[in-house]
């Protein structure tokens, strides 16, 4: 502990107050901006809490239309499911990221794991991690007809266990009735009938422009910097 | 209970976006520093501040930018932000004694995860598993202890303890801290297995989806066998780029697409941390940089006098790092002409080719894993031989750099050479006022860049230049007071004073 030392970073010269004059003299400013600062902190620690590889989201469902079908493929129905009201829908929420389909997980109203069909040929992978999947369950009655009763989609490691991958993923265009297509309620932002796929959304339509997102902003500040090298 | 949570979570998420770190230090804390009042002060700073939440959630409902948002959120931001600026930009008076509330929440909060931690670890679980903690309670926890104890440290003592601090949490944290229990688990099991280091593509994953750290912070390495690491490696970043397939990008090919999306996330996230920090992290945090200061020890102990390189030799040293970069991201590009047999018109070519011969990659498994970590050597069949003398040859040449001169090494670094680029023009930057200046040289000799701009500059107060790590030790035993500064977004954050051996 060196005391003395401080004064280097407390040093005397007149350094003006970042905030333009001596909080001393108004304290009640002070308790303001302190509190607005130890708030901020207390949410940030919840979020910090809230940062995890598991997570749930709650699902609501719709139901299909041909489009939506078209854009499947297509065939008999998946095995094991006929007979049941089919959720379809591709699951790619932003905090979804697992290291197997032995992760994910659908809990029923009743609160039994409900199996999992997963289209292999539909999985994104990401350094290794799924972080996108078209997924099939069976439902437990009709949720149109039977308002109230929620499921759940959960993942993260112990979390699912009742997921399959399956080859012969596809849908049978004739029995659109029996199809219902799920959302998830977890992110604003993929609360909407986007919710189908944004990846797709960025493969089918702005693939090319994408990228911008990106470089759009990292030109800026380099633009930035070469403008403050030239004009210090 | 836990929907409340991740409700505040979510409306708090601006937070740990680099966009309002970036916005705040650039624009808004010089715009409250101008404020005559502070009402206005506090309404330049937080209206801006509320007003990006709310168009950050109102983004969020367009699909395409909240994928974008979201890819670059990281606890590391809500650090930077809340604690990291404030303790640069507030001023030691009445205001510090109520900001140190900030990092002590985070110190106590740190606890708690830890003792969190220990309590989920199941009673069959071995008696040793070191610390279970949550990358963001990591992050912000250790900014906030540096913060804390820094007004009792001198400048010196203080670039101590973040290097060895850096060290503890950035190389051996893979070993020693980790997410949960299962993480923890998952670490011990790649252990057993042996792996061969020229097929490694990666040994955990990183980031997931959302671009949040998914892991506790690692090696500077990521080819670390125990997994961890924050995405800070531009070399890296680099290669993956280079390895894209662009042609099944074009045919908006979707794993290919959410590659290059995840890549371009990390370089930006990467080139705006760099913005606000320059090569401050090569001067205080880099774990290879600590290592290598400690063979500069060793040799102060030893009585051998270090070599001065001249001019040429930093030249050399230059173009030497230079060309390996350029000849590693080549052999990454022909990634997509590799066939059956790893081979591309008959080399046999690794994954990450630059990474292969990188010491970071040889040294920091036997962090962890003592001597026996060291990684295998590349069989004389991979490029005929290159690799496997290649590696070795930067491995000597990085004790060499440490050993015989001081910090020789960092002139070679890619890495370093990239964040040089934000020496000037980024948000620090060294000054000097040239009226206080005895010319007494003490600065370019305490230089361990063996920079001499700051000795020789009188006409320009920005001294700040492409080699300089801003480990600020020439601030430090310059004699005159005021003479020397480092300026953050124009404000001083430290200034030279005599006699306090600053």
């Amino acid at each position: 502990m060196r005391g003395d030392s401080c004064r280097c970073y407390s040093h005397p010269h007149p350094n003006p107050h970042p905030l333009g004059v001596n909080p001393r003299d108004e304290p009640s400013r002070q308790r303001v901006c302190l509190s607005i600062v130890i708030s901020l902190l207390l949410a940030a620690a919840i979020q910090c809490a809230a940062a995890s590889d598991t997570g749930v989201v709650y699902l609501s469902f719709a139901p299909v239309d041909a489009d939506f079908i078209n854009r499947l493929p297509q065939g008999n129905g998946i095995a094991g499911l006929s007979g049941n009201i089919v959720a379809l829908g591709q699951f790619n929420d932003a905090a979804f990221s697992v290291s197997g389909t032995e992760e994910i997980g659908v809990i029923g109203p009743d609160g039994t794991n409900l199996p999992v069909h997963i289209d292999k040929n539909s999985m994104g992978v990401e350094f290794g991690r799924l972080v996108s999947a078209r997924l099939a369950f069976p439902l437990q009655g009709d949720p149109l007809q039977e308002q109230g009763r929620s499921y759940r989609l959960v993942w993260g490691p112990g979390r699912g266990k009742t997921a399959v991958a399956a080859d012969n993923w596809t849908v049978d265009p004739d029995a659109t009735a029996m199809y219902r297509v799920f959302r998830w309620t977890a992110d604003p932002a993929t609360n909407a009938d986007s919710q189908l796929a944004s990846i797709e959304v960025i493969a089918d339509s702005q693939a090319g422009y994408y990228s911008l997102w990106y470089l759009v902003p990292m030109a800026l500040i380099f633009a930035l910097l070469t403008i403050r090298k030239l004009h210090p | 209970m836990t929907s409340l949570i991740h409700s505040v979570a979510e409306a708090l998420s601006p937070l740990a976006s680099p966009f309002l770190s970036l916005v705040t230090a650039v624009v808004l804390i010089p715009a409250a520093r101008q404020a005559r009042s502070t009402r206005i002060a506090l309404a330049r700073l937080f209206i801006p501040v509320v007003l990006f939440m709310l168009a950050y959630h109102g983004l969020l409902f367009l699909p395409l930018a909240a994928r974008w948002l979201k890819a670059l959120e990281s606890p590391v931001w809500v650090a930077i932000l809340l604690v990291v600026l404030p303790a640069m930009h507030l001023p030691r008076n009445g205001d510090w004694r109520w900001f140190r509330l900030v990092p002590a929440c985070f110190v106590a909060l740190l606890a708690w995860g830890i003792w969190q931690g220990s309590r989920s670890v199941p009673p069959e679980a071995p008696r040793v598993i070191g610390i279970l903690v949550r990358p963001g309670w990591l992050i912000a926890g250790v900014a906030s202890v540096l913060v804390l104890i820094q007004p009792f440290l001198s400048l010196n003592l203080f670039r101590r303890a973040v290097h060895i601090t850096a060290l503890c949490v950035l190389a051996a944290g893979g070993f020693m801290l980790r997410q949960d229990y299962t993480d923890f688990r998952d670490m011990r099991a790649r252990r057993t297995v042996r792996r061969d280091v020229m097929n490694l593509s990666e040994t955990s994953p990183v980031m997931g989806r959302d671009g949040r750290l998914a892991y506790l912070p690692s090696a500077p390495c990521r080819f670390s066998p125990d997994g961890g690491y924050i995405q800070g490696c531009n070399m890296e970043l680099s290669q993956r780029i280079l390895q894209l397939n662009y042609r099944k990008i074009a045919g908006h090919d979707v794993a290919e697409l959410g590659a290059l999306e995840a890549v371009l996330a990390a370089f930006l996230s990467f080139t705006i941390l760099s913005f606000l920090v320059a090569r401050w992290c090569c001067g205080w945090l880099c774990p290879l940089s600590t290592m290598g200061d400690g063979l500069d020890w060793l040799r102060h102990r030893l009585g051998v006098t270090p070599i001065r390189a001249g001019p040429a030799t930093h030249a050399a040293m230059l173009g030497s790092g230079g060309t390996l970069a350029g000849i590693g991201l080549a052999m990454s590009a022909l990634y997509h002409h590799l066939d059956a047999t790893g081979r591309a018109f008959g080399v046999r070519i690794p994954v990450f080719p630059f990474c292969k011969m990188c010491p970071s990659q040889q040294i920091c498994p036997m962090i962890n894993a003592g001597p026996a970590g060291y990684p295998p050597l590349p069989g004389t069949e991979w490029a005929f031989g290159f690799f496997r003398y290649g590696c070795l040859i930067v491995l000597a040449l990085y004790v060499l750099c440490f050993a015989a001169a001081r910090r020789l090494w960092c002139r070679f670094c890619p890495m370093g050479m990239i964040s040089g680029l934000f020496n000037r023009g980024g948000s620090f930057m060294l000054r000097k006022d040239a009226k206080r200046c005895n010319g007494c040289g003490m600065c370019a000799e305490a230089c361990p860049m063996n920079i001499g701009k700051v000795r020789d500059e009188m006409q320009e107060s920005n001294v700040s230049t492409y080699d300089c790590v801003l480990c600020l030790r020439c601030v430090a035993v310059c004699p005159r007071d005021g003479c020397l500064a480092l300026e953050h977004e124009g404000h001083e954050v430290t200034r030279s004073h005599f006699g306090t051996g600053t």
